[in-house]
């Protein structure tokens, strides 16, 4: 749920860096989104240790206070910018090919596809690094700190990367549905995978498969393409549950490597 | 403004008292909810609910045709539902965690229903417009038909808290309990979920279905500070839930273009940062103060328990010793030593004349406790749990500031001594030795 806190905390961000820049300049929007991405992170957890709130509730005031005031912002500034509450929750993926990218007179295609490819980059090349660090930390966080790896550095390393992720998603698809993608494709990976490579690569084929048939269906229903995606997703996620439940026995292979 | 704020608080507007009547009873139901939902440690359930109630809105109003509350109610209800029948298949029969249980439901139902939505843009119902009211709430827009709706729910919600409030309580506490002695928790759960799903398709109209997971978290984790007693607790939170209602509907009152919603929320957060910081006992003054009193008396105690061995040494009671013959027992920073010359101005147990100290009568008998439950615990250590005496001074020290009489004279019966019994050394070995 911390993906769900983080893509609705990031408004207030959003609104005041579009006020500040003016325009729709991506740039400060990133900066004003990822500042309020971490804000939120350390907030819930200055709640839970300073404050010594649990957790669900942590995260549950944190985000909730700064969508708020994302909203309040953006009603205040209505008019003066062009930013409305629907579109935070339905992105705007229809209008991708619109705004495109210019340097000089060179037209380079749609900005969103530079910054969503940038941070693909980015984030593959962290986890192509850090993979280790994250693997350690995520499935013996005991092991690692007594080996002196540091859970802080990698805990918020990822948070930083999901942080990113949200942010750059935020525009295309919206609020809520950027944690969709966050959520979904790995659970549903979960379910089958047996090592994280694996589950890495499964999620990564159930989350391109949902945004092609989530764009395919909407196209065709003309609904929102945000929530068909999510749909999608969803759906694929019913799909493998139904499999797994089906195949629980041990399988076929399975039983002949253990003859 | 003023003129607005008498209208406000003298209710002259109908709609006015509409609204404010509506959202009072909204915050105190989910006030009382909450609570429960809060001690349960499930406050994002109600989250993933509001947002899960999104498709059957949609559903519901497709179908009909028109938009009457009732109707998206019992879709609201339906949907949100089969969210909590999901979420459990999910947590309890796959290995699906928890927090990413809420999300994939929370996500997938909201999915759809934005689906929905644009689609029924998409139609030529007339009505459809103020739809979109369920999204980000329009506390403005409450009707007379919704005050009902509100008002009976919120008795309702009221009298089922009250005839099972202790159930609920010891659900609250110990689940595990409650099924020992026999209780139906599968029920009582069943009726605790269906209060929330009321309460949070009463309330989305008004505040709207992301910021409705406020209402119910925020007013039972600030009531928290406040009290160890849940009667007491949800009184709290329902009074907290009020308050923030009739602020929002006094911002959006003033100012038309401010909507109710977010602002309700803004006050509750307000009132919990408040809380946070300035409730008693919990807050984090009151935490802050706690601590440095406690510092400054273990700084005291150490003082003292150091003067005293310095004349045990010496064989000297009523005699001045100067400060730098303490430093072979303990170092005193400049800073700690002006705090103690605070500090014993207004006890009387040191006395000092320039760098000069002499212990008084209590400055002594203190003294001499602490020495003496510091010996005590390091021959309860080293006698009762076998550890290694080269190991037990560390531990002593620490503990001697702890030690009350009630344990003092535990550990003298666990080790068969008497009661005035006075260990005139310590028994672990000093390094040099």
């Amino acid at each position: 749920m911390l993906g769900d806190a983080i893509s609705h905390a990031v408004l207030p961000g959003i609104v005041i860096a579009y006020f500040i820049a003016g325009e729709r300049a991506s740039f400060a929007i990133l900066i004003g989104a990822s500042v309020l991405g971490m804000l939120v992170t350390l907030m819930i957890e200055a709640l839970q240790k300073k404050a010594k709130l649990q957790l669900d509730a942590s995260i549950g005031v944190s985000f909730t206070s700064l969508f708020a005031i994302g909203i309040i912002l953006v009603s205040l500034f209505a008019g003066q910018i062009d930013i409305d509450a629907d579109c935070v929750l339905h992105g705007e993926i229809a209008y991708v090919p619109l705004d495109l990218w210019y340097v000089g007179d060179t037209n380079l295609g749609p900005r969103a596809i530079w910054i969503l490819g940038g941070s693909l980059i980015l984030i593959f090349l962290f986890l192509w690094r850090a993979f280790k660090g994250l693997y350690i930390t995520t499935f013996d966080a005991a092991f690692a700190s007594s080996v002196g790896i540091s859970l802080a550095f990698w805990h918020y390393g990822l948070m930083a990367a999901v942080s990113l992720s949200t942010v750059v998603s935020f525009e295309s698809v919206g609020a809520i549905l950027v944690v969709a993608f966050l959520v979904v494709p790995p659970s549903a990976a979960y379910l089958i995978s047996q090592n994280l490579k694996q589950m890495i690569i499964y999620t990564l084929i159930i989350g391109a498969l949902s945004s092609a048939g989530g764009y395919l269906i909407a196209s065709q229903i003309d609904g929102s393409i945000a929530g068909a995606m999510s749909v999608v997703a969803g759906l694929q996620f019913i799909i493998i549950l139904v499999y797994t439940k089906l195949n629980r026995g041990i399988s076929t292979k399975e039983l002949r490597a253990y003859k | 403004m003023l003129e607005d704020f008498q209208n406000f608080i003298f209710l002259k507007e109908a709609n006015l008292r509409y609204v404010i009547l509506s959202i009072i009873l909204l915050g105190a139901s989910s006030g009382l909810v909450g609570t429960f939902s809060f001690l349960r440690k499930k406050a994002l359930v109600g989250e993933t609910i509001a947002h899960s109630m999104l498709p059957g809105i949609a559903l519901a109003f497709l179908l009909s045709g028109v938009k009457d509350p009732f109707y998206l109610l019992i879709g609201a209800v339906i949907s949100a539902w089969l969210s909590i029948l999901a979420l459990d298949y999910l947590t309890n029969h796959t290995k699906v965690k928890p927090d990413a249980a809420l999300a994939i439901i929370l996500t997938v139902f909201f999915g759809l229903g934005m689906m929905l939505m644009v689609s029924i843009q998409h139609t030529d119902i007339l009505d459809k417009s103020g739809l979109d009211h369920y999204i980000f709430g329009k506390a403005a827009a409450m009707t007379k038909g919704d005050i009902k709706v509100f008002g009976s729910i919120g008795i309702l919600i009221l009298v089922i808290v009250l005839i099972l409030y202790k159930e609920f309580k010891l659900m609250s506490f110990n689940p595990e309990f409650a099924k020992v002695i026999g209780l139906p928790t599968k029920t009582l759960e069943f009726i605790l979920s269906t209060l929330t799903i009321l309460t949070i398709a009463t309330g989305i109209k008004a505040v709207g279905i992301i910021l409705m997971a406020a209402l119910l978290i925020i007013p039972p984790a600030a009531a928290r500070y406040w009290t160890d007693k849940l009667d007491k607790m949800i009184a709290i939170a329902v009074i907290f839930g009020v308050i923030s209602g009739i602020l929002g509907a006094f911002v959006s009152y003033t100012a038309p273009r401010m909507p109710t919603g977010p602002w309700t929320v803004l006050s509750l957060s307000l009132l919990i940062g408040l809380s946070i910081v300035f409730a008693p006992h919990k807050g984090i003054i009151a935490e802050s103060k706690k601590r440095r009193l406690q510092r400054d008396n273990i700084l005291r105690e150490n003082f003292l328990k150091s003067s005293y061995q310095l004349m045990e040494k010496s064989m000297e009671l009523d005699k001045f010793y100067n400060l730098k013959n303490l430093n072979t027992l303990r170092w005193f920073s400049h800073y700690e030593i002006n705090k103690l010359k605070g500090m014993f101005k207004r006890s009387d147990e040191v006395e000092f004349v320039g760098d000069n100290f002499r212990l008084n009568g209590s400055g002594i008998a203190n003294g001499k406790r602490i020495n003496r439950l510091h010996r005590l615990w390091e021959i309860y250590l080293s006698q009762r749990m076998n550890i290694k005496t080269e190991l037990v001074h560390k531990n002593a020290e620490t503990i001697e500031h702890l030690i009350t009489p009630e344990i003092e004279k535990q550990i003298l019966k666990e080790l068969e001594l008497c009661e005035n019994f006075n260990p005139t050394a310590e028994i672990h070995k000093p390094i040099q030795a």
